[in-house]
C-alpha cells in the first residue's frame, strides 16, 4: 500500500460532531415514534352485507366515514389560529388524535412540548398582527399549562422507569421551547411597549394579554429550569470535578464552584458511581449544546417575525437574539441570565 | 411501555452507520451542515421504507443507496440555483471543509487533490480507501463491473500521485 492509500485510509477519524449526532439521534427517534410502523390491515366486513351486520357496523362505517371526511377538514385545520373556524378541529380533534398515536412514553413527552410550543406560536403570530385578545390568551395559556403538565407527567413516567436521560432529554427539549419563544414573544411586547404614538384599543388589549402571557410563561421556564438542575445534580453530583469537554459556559462554570464548595460534605466516590457519574455529565453537556442548538434554530424559524418587531435603528440588533444564543449561556441575554440566578437559587 | 422493536433496530443502525454516512456525503458535498442534513434526510427516508414493512437485508447498502440518491438531486438542485449562491456557497465551502474535515496540511491537501477528481473516481476512492469496501462491493453500489470499479481506482490513486507529486 502507498503512503498516499496509507493517508486515504486515515480519513475515517472524520466523524459525524458529536453534539450533531446527539441531536440528529434524539430527532430520528422522535421521527420514528410520531411515524409508528404502521400495524397489519384489519379486515372489516362489509357493513351492507346484511341488513343485521348493517346495523351492527352501521356506528363503525359512520366512524369510517367521519374519519375519512373528517381527514380533509383536519389537514385543512392544521394551520389555523385561534379565531379561525376551523382552529377547534385542530385542537379538538387533530391533536389529540395525533397524541392517542404516538406510542411510547418518550414520544408523548416529545409531542406535548411541541404542541406547547405551537400555543406559543400562534399567540406570537396573533400578538403580532394585533389580535391577541384577553381571552384569547387565557384559553392559549390554558392549553399551554396542560401540555407543559403532559409533558411532565410523561417525563415523571420516564424517569420512574428508569430512563432518566430520556426524561432529562425531553425536559430539556421543553424548556428550549419555551426559553425561544418566551423571548419571542419578548420582542413583540418590546415592540408594542416602544410604540407610543396613537394606542389604539386594539393595541393595548394585545399589549396587556402579551404581558400577561409571557407572565405565565416565565413562571413555567423557571420551573423546568430548576426542576431541571435537581435532576442533573441528583445523576451528576459532581459534575464539577468531571473531565468534560472544556466548552462550559460560564454559568456551568458558577455551579462548578458552587458545587466544589459542597464537595467536602459529600462521601468520596467509588469508581463505578464516578464513571456513571462522568457518563450523565457528559449527557448533561451534550444536552446543554442542544438545547442551546434549538433555541438558535427556533428563533432562526422566527426571523422574518421577529425582523419586523426588532428596532430597525441599528441593523445588527436584529441580529443579535438568535446570535447570542448560540453560545451557552450568554451574559447579557435576557433569559439564560434567569438560568443562571435559579442555578444559584436552588443551591443550599 | 416497550419500545417498539423496529425502532431500536433502526438506532441501531444509525449508531453503526451515520459516522460512515456522513463522511461519504460531506466528502460528496464538502459542506459539514448539508452532509449533516443529508444523513438526516437518507435516515428519515430510511425509516419510512421500514415503517411499512419492507423487508430490509442489507441496511448498509440501502442506506448508501439512498444517500447517493439525496446527493444527486443536491447537486441537480444546486445546479438551478443562481450564481450569485453559488459563490456564496463556494466561500463558505472552502472555509468549513478546512476546518472540520482534517486539521492537518497533508490530510488537506489529500482532500483537495480528492475533490479534484471527477464524482466516480471520488466516490470510489473515498469508498475504497476511507471505509474499506471491496471493489466488488462499490460495483454492487453503482451497477457496475468490479473490474470496471478496480481501473477506476488504479487510474485515479495515479492521478492524485502526480497532482500531489508523489
Amino acid at each position: 500500500m502507498t503512503n498516499l492509500e496509507e493517508q486515504l485510509t486515515h480519513l475515517n477519524t472524520v466523524r459525524l460532531p458529536e453534539e450533531a449526532k446527539t441531536r440528529m439521534r434524539a430527532e430520528l427517534i422522535a421521527y420514528a415514534e410520531l411515524h409508528a410502523p404502521r400495524p397489519a390491515p384489519i379486515s372489516i366486513p362489509s357493513p351492507f352485507f346484511s341488513a343485521f351486520s348493517l346495523r351492527i357496523y352501521s356506528g363503525l362505517s359512520i366512524a369510517l366515514l367521519l374519519i375519512v371526511s373528517i381527514g380533509g377538514t383536519a389537514y385543512a385545520a392544521e394551520n389555523t389560529l385561534p379565531g379561525d373556524i376551523l382552529y377547534s378541529v385542530k385542537v379538538g380533534f387533530t391533536e389529540p388524535l395525533q397524541t392517542a398515536l404516538v406510542p411510547s412514553e418518550r414520544g408523548k413527552a416529545a409531542w406535548n412540548a411541541i404542541l406547547a410550543e405551537r400555543r406559543l406560536e400562534e399567540a406570537a403570530q396573533l400578538a403580532a398582527i394585533n389580535k391577541l385578545t384577553p381571552s384569547v390568551q387565557t384559553e392559549l395559556a390554558t392549553n399551554l399549562t396542560a401540555h407543559i403538565s403532559a409533558t411532565e407527567t410523561h417525563a415523571a413516567e420516564l424517569e420512574r422507569s428508569g430512563d432518566t436521560t430520556g426524561s432529562l432529554s425531553v425536559q430539556s427539549d421543553l424548556e428550549a421551547r419555551l426559553t425561544a419563544h418566551e423571548q419571542i414573544l419578548g420582542v413583540i411586547a418590546a415592540h408594542y411597549d416602544a410604540g407610543t404614538s396613537s394606542e389604539e384599543p386594539a393595541n393595548l388589549e394585545t399589549k396587556g394579554s402579551l404581558a400577561q402571557l409571557i407572565e405565565k410563561v416565565k413562571v413555567h421556564q423557571k420551573g423546568i429550569v430548576s426542576k431541571r438542575l435537581a435532576l442533573e445534580d441528583s445523576i451528576a453530583p459532581s459534575r464539577a470535578a468531571a473531565t468534560v469537554s472544556s466548552n462550559s459556559a460560564p454559568a456551568r462554570a458558577k455551579v462548578t464552584t458552587a458545587l466544589t464548595e459542597n464537595s467536602e460534605i459529600r462521601e468520596p466516590q467509588h469508581s463505578p458511581k464516578e464513571v456513571l457519574e462522568i457518563r450523565s455529565a457528559a449527557h448533561i453537556e451534550t444536552q446543554d449544546a442542544v438545547r442551546a442548538r434549538e433555541i438558535t434554530s427556533i428563533l432562526g424559524r422566527h426571523t422574518a417575525l421577529l425582523a419586523k418587531f426588532l428596532p430597525t435603528a441599528s441593523t445588527t440588533a436584529s441580529t443579535t437574539p438568535v446570535a447570542s444564543t448560540t453560545e451557552s449561556v450568554p451574559p447579557n441575554d435576557k433569559m439564560p441570565q434567569t438560568s443562571v440566578e435559579d442555578k444559584e437559587n436552588i443551591k443550599p | 411501555m416497550e419500545p417498539e422493536p423496529l425502532t431500536t433496530s433502526f438506532i441501531e443502525a444509525y449508531d453503526l452507520y451515520a459516522d460512515e454516512l456522513y463522511r461519504f456525503c460531506l466528502f460528496k458535498v464538502s459542506d459539514p451542515e448539508r452532509a449533516q442534513d443529508i444523513v438526516q434526510d437518507v435516515f428519515t427516508r430510511y425509516w419510512q421504507s421500514v415503517r411499512v414493512g419492507t423487508e430490509i437485508t442489507y441496511p448498509r447498502a440501502l442506506l448508501f443507496t439512498i444517500a447517493r440518491n439525496r446527493i444527486t438531486d443536491w447537486y441537480r438542485k444546486k445546479k438551478e440555483e443562481s450564481l450569485d449562491q453559488l459563490q456564496d456557497e463556494g466561500m463558505e465551502v472552502e472555509g468549513s471543509a478546512g476546518v472540520d474535515i482534517e486539521k492537518s496540511a497533508s490530510y488537506g491537501e489529500i482532500l483537495r487533490a480528492v475533490e479534484t477528481l471527477n464524482e466516480p473516481s471520488r466516490e470510489a476512492i473515498l469508498l475504497r480507501y476511507t471505509e474499506g469496501w471491496t471493489p466488488a462491493e462499490i460495483a454492487a453500489l453503482t451497477n457496475e463491473t468490479p473490474n470496471a470499479v478496480s481501473v477506476r481506482i488504479n487510474r485515479a490513486i495515479k492521478k492524485l500521485q502526480d497532482r500531489l507529486r508523489i
